[in-house]
C-alpha cells in the first residue's frame, strides 16, 4: 500500500492540497510571490535567501533531508515560507513542522488517503517535545 | 539510577495511546502489514521467522529491580517464560502476539520503560559501559551525558529519517568496556590539562557486512559543547550519507568514501552554525540528570567473613576470581552474572531468573542492574560482606557460572533459530563449543579469550572483534563457517582476519580443537592470552593448525 502510496504523491499535478496549521487549503498560484523549488540535494550555500518561499521537495518519505534542509534555512536566518512539498507522511508533519517548515502542499489522493482531521491531530504532537525541553526548560 | 519525571511518563503513555490506534486499525484489516511496518517499526516491534519480536530499550544498560520484575512479568504473561538480552543492552521478547503489545508496552510504562527508537533509520538506545558509575578505572561516569543524548535524541525532528540506523556509544573508562570504536560515534570521557571533562570523539565505526574501526575525529570536545557537535555530526550525515544503497548508507562509508578529513571539515562549518544557534540545557536540568546518578550510600560493615570463606570454599573463591571487578569503594565489588551457563542460549534468561536478579539487586546491589553488551547481567554494588549471600543465592537460581571472560562466555546472535536475515545457526554452535571445553575443564587453562558468534554478514554476533570470530554463511544449501582471528575490542579495536575457507557445522568444533590446542602449546607461559600469543607469533601458526597439510591435500 505504501509503495501505490509513494507512486501517487509523486504524481504531482496542479491538483494539490495545502496543509496549512492543520487545515486543508485549495493551492493556488500566487504569481506575485517569488519562489525557488529545491530537492535534498540543494547546497545551502547556494539557495537565494531573499526568496519570498523556498519548496523543498520530498521525494521519498524516508529521505529525512528536508528536515535538515529547513532547519538549515531558518538557522542561516531565512525569515520567507517554507513549504515541504510531496511525498511527507502526516506522522512526519509534527517533524516538519519543528524543522521551521509552515505548509505543506500533499497530492489530492494523499489529502483523500490521509484526510485533514489526521493531519490536524498530528499537529498537536508538534508542541511538548523533549528538544524543545532540553533547550528552554 | 535516572527516573522519569511528568514530561517523560507524559510522552511514553502518549506514544502508547497511538501505537494501540495502530495495532487496531492492523487487526481490523484498515492498516495493511506494507503500511504498518514503519509505525510497528517505530515502536521496536519487528517480524521474525516465526513471530513478532519485541525489543525493549534499556537506556545505558541501567535498571532497577522494579523494571527487572516487570521484564520477568512480561516474560510469563505475554511471551514464553524467558526474555533475551541483547548486545546493545537492549531486551528481547521473541514470541508477543500482536494483539498483546500494546498491553506489554503500557506495561513498561508503567516502570518508565519503552521500545521507542529500538528500530528504524534514527538515533538508537546509546549504550554504555556496563560497570559505569562502579567501576575503579573510570574517569566519570558516562551515563549523565548518555541520558542527555537519550532526551536529545529521542523524537528529534530532524533525524528520523536518517540514511541508516545510527548507533552511539559512550565510556568514562580508558578500558572501553563500551567497545566506542565499533559505533557510528564513539564518545570518551576524558580530562584535559586543567582537569576539565570533556570527550574524546571517533566517528566511522561499525561492524556488519564492512567492519570499520572509528576514526579519531576530535581529540578534546569541551563537555558543554556536546549536543551542538553531536547535531553537526548527525546534519552532515543526514544531507550527505548514501541513500542509494541501503548496504552502503552508514556513515562509516561516507566517512571511509570522502576521508575522515574532508568530513570533519563540514563538521566543524557546521558546528559554528549550531554553537551560535544552539541553546543549552539550562544547569538546573543538567544537575537534575547528575542528581540521578548520584553514587549511592555505601554501608561499612566488616569483611573479614568474606575473606574467610574465600580460603575454605573453592566454589566461591572460583566464581569471585572470575565474575567480580574493582569498585571505587575498596569494600564493595562488581559482580557479573553470567548468562552463558553451559549448554544454554548466550543471553536467555527465565522469568525466575530475572526475578531472582531483581531481588538480589534489592536487596544487595543498592537497586541497581546493568545489562553488558557481552549479554551479562551486573549486580555493580555489592558490598563485600554480602558475595556469599549473593553467591548462594544465584547457585540456587542456576546463575553461577563463573565463567567471565573464558572461552564460554561467549557471545552469540539469535541466528537462524529465531532471526529472519540469518543464514546458520549460531545458539547451537555457541552451546556446542561451550559444552566441550566446560566438559574437558579446559576453561580455566585457556584462559582470557573472547569468542564470538554471528549467524550472518550483518554481524550481531560481533564476531569481527572476536579473539575468535565465526561467521556463518549459507554455501549451496549447506551451513559454513568462516573463521577469523585476531579481533580485538577496547581503544585498541582491531578487525579480525579471516583464516581461510569456512568449515561445515561438522567440522567447526574439531577445528577450533585444533586451534585451541596449537595455542596452548604455543604460548610462552599460561599467563599469555590467546590474543597475546596471536600477536607475538602471526597468524601463521594458528592458520597451520585450523587447516593441517593433510587436510589441505584432501582439500586438492
Amino acid at each position: 500500500m505504501l509503495h501505490k502510496q509513494q507512486k501517487a504523491f509523486s504524481n504531482i499535478t496542479a491538483k494539490s492540497t495545502i496543509v496549512r496549521n492543520g487545515f486543508f487549503e485549495k493551492a493556488e498560484i500566487d504569481s506575485s510571490k517569488n519562489t525557488l523549488e529545491i530537492d535534498g540535494n540543494a547546497k545551502i550555500s547556494q539557495i537565494d535567501l531573499s526568496k519570498d518561499m523556498i519548496i523543498i521537495k520530498f521525494e521519498k518519505f524516508a529521505d529525512g533531508r528536508g528536515f535538515s534542509l529547513a532547519k538549515l534555512l531558518r538557522q542561516n536566518g531565512y525569515k520567507g515560507i517554507i513549504r515541504a512539498k510531496g511525498n511527507l507522511l502526516v506522522d512526519q508533519y509534527p517533524l516538519a513542522i519543528r524543522c521551521g517548515v509552515d505548509e505543506v502542499e500533499i497530492s489530492f489522493a494523499h489529502a483523500q488517503h490521509q484526510p485533514k482531521e489526521q493531519w490536524r491531530e498530528a499537529l498537536t504532537r508538534a508542541n511538548n517535545n523533549y528538544l524543545d525541553r532540553l533547550m528552554l526548560a | 539510577m535516572y527516573q522519569y519525571n511528568q514530561f517523560d511518563r507524559h510522552f511514553v503513555a502518549n506514544r502508547v495511546k497511538q501505537f494501540r490506534s495502530q495495532v487496531m486499525r492492523r487487526l481490523d484489516g484498515s492498516l495493511s502489514e506494507e503500511e504498518f511496518r514503519p509505525l510497528r517499526l517505530m515502536n521496536g516491534l519487528y517480524l521474525q521467522l516465526h513471530a513478532y519480536m519485541l525489543r525493549v530499550a534499556i537506556p545505558y544498560g541501567s535498571l532497577n529491580s522494579k523494571q527487572m520484575h516487570q521484564l520477568a512479568y512480561i516474560a510469563n504473561k505475554y511471551d514464553k517464560n524467558y526474555a533475551h538480552f541483547t548486545t546493545r543492552q537492549n531486551v528481547q521478547f521473541n514470541w508477543p502476539k500482536l494483539k498483546d503489545v500494546p498491553d506489554i508496552l503500557n506495561d513498561l510504562a508503567q516502570v518508565d520503560m519503552h521500545a521507542i527508537q529500538t528500530s528504524g533509520n534514527c538515533i538508537r538506545n546509546v549504550t554504555s559501559d556496563h560497570f559505569a558509575g562502579a567501576s575503579i578505572d573510570e574517569v566519570a561516569d558516562p551515563r549523565p551525558s548518555a541520558e542527555l543524548l537519550r532526551q536529545y535524541s529521542t523524537d528529534h525532528p530532524q533525524f528520523q529519517f536518517l540514511p541508516r540506523k545510527f548507533k552511539i556509544a559512550i565510556s568514562g573508562s580508558p578500558k572501553d568496556r563500551a567497545v566506542i570504536r565499533s559505533n557510528d560515534i564513539g564518545l570518551l570521557l576524558k580530562k584535559d590539562k586543567q582537569g576539565n571533562l570533556g570527550y574524546e570523539i571517533y566517528l566511522g565505526g561499525g561492524l556488519g557486512r564492512s567492519p570499520f574501526v572509528g576514526k579519531l575525529l576530535k581529540g578534546f570536545l569541551p563537555k558543554a559543547d556536546l549536543l551542538p557537535y553531536i547535531e553537526a555530526i548527525m546534519v552532515v550525515y543526514n544531507l550527505n550519507g548514501r541513500r542509494d544503497n541501503k548496504y552502503k548508507a552508514r556513515i562509516k562509508i561516507l566517512v571511509h568514501e570522502n576521508g575522515i578529513k574532508k568530513i570533519k571539515q563540514e563538521i566543524e562549518e557546521n558546528f559554528l552554525i549550531q554553537k551560535k544557534n544552539f541553546k543549552q540545557p539550562s544547569d538546573k536540568l543538567i544537575s537534575a540528570i547528575n542528581e540521578r546518578f548520584k553514587l549511592p550510600n555505601f554501608k561499612q560493615a566488616n569483611i573479614d567473613d568474606y575473606k574467610t570463606e574465600l580460603k575454605q570454599n573453592a566454589q566461591f573463591s572460583n566464581f569471585i576470581k572470575n565474575n567480580i571487578n574493582e569498585h571505587k569503594n575498596k569494600d564493595y565489588a562488581i559482580v557479573s552474572v553470567s548468562l552463558k551457563n553451559i549448554g544454554e542460549t548466550p543471553g536467555d534468561a527465565t522469568s525466575d531468573q530475572i526475578k531472582t536478579l531483581a531481588g538480589l539487586a534489592k536487596q544487595y546491589s543498592h537497586d541497581e542492574l546493568r545489562i553488558s553488551h557481552e549479554q551479562n547481567i551486573i549486580l555493580p554494588h555489592v558490598h563485600k560482606s554480602d558475595l556469599s549471600g549473593v553467591f548462594k543465592e544465584l547457585q540456587k537460581a542456576n546463575l553461577a557460572t563463573n565463567n567471565i571472560g573464558l572461552i564460554s562466555d561467549i557471545i552469540a546472535c539469535p541466528g537462524m533459530d529465531y532471526c529472519a536475515l540469518a543464514t546458520a545457526r549460531s545458539i547451537p554452535v555457541a552451546k556446542q563449543i561451550a559444552k566441550h571445553f566446560n566438559e574437558l575443564n579446559l576453561e580455566e587453562e585457556i584462559g582470557q579469550l573472547k569468542l564470538k558468534i554471528s549467524g550472518c554478514i550483518n554481524a550481531c554476533g560481533h564476531h569481527h572483534v572476536g579473539h575468535i570470530g565465526i561467521l556463518g554463511l549459507e554455501k549451496q544449501g549447506k551451513e559454513s563457517y568462516q573463521i577469523t582471528l585476531g579481533g580485538e575490542e577496547n581503544l585498541s579495536m582491531n578487525i579480525g582476519k579471516r583464516a581461510g575457507p569456512g568449515f561445515s557445522s561438522d567440522e567447526l568444533l574439531p577445528a577450533i580443537k585444533r586451534l585451541i590446542k596449537a595455542y596452548l602449546n604455543l604460548r610462552n607461559n599460561p599467563d599469555e592470552s590467546f590474543l597475546s600469543s596471536y600477536k607475538r607469533l602471526g597468524k601463521k601458526p594458528f592458520i597451520n593448525a585450523l587447516y593441517p597439510k593433510e587436510e589441505q591435500a584432501n582439500v586438492a
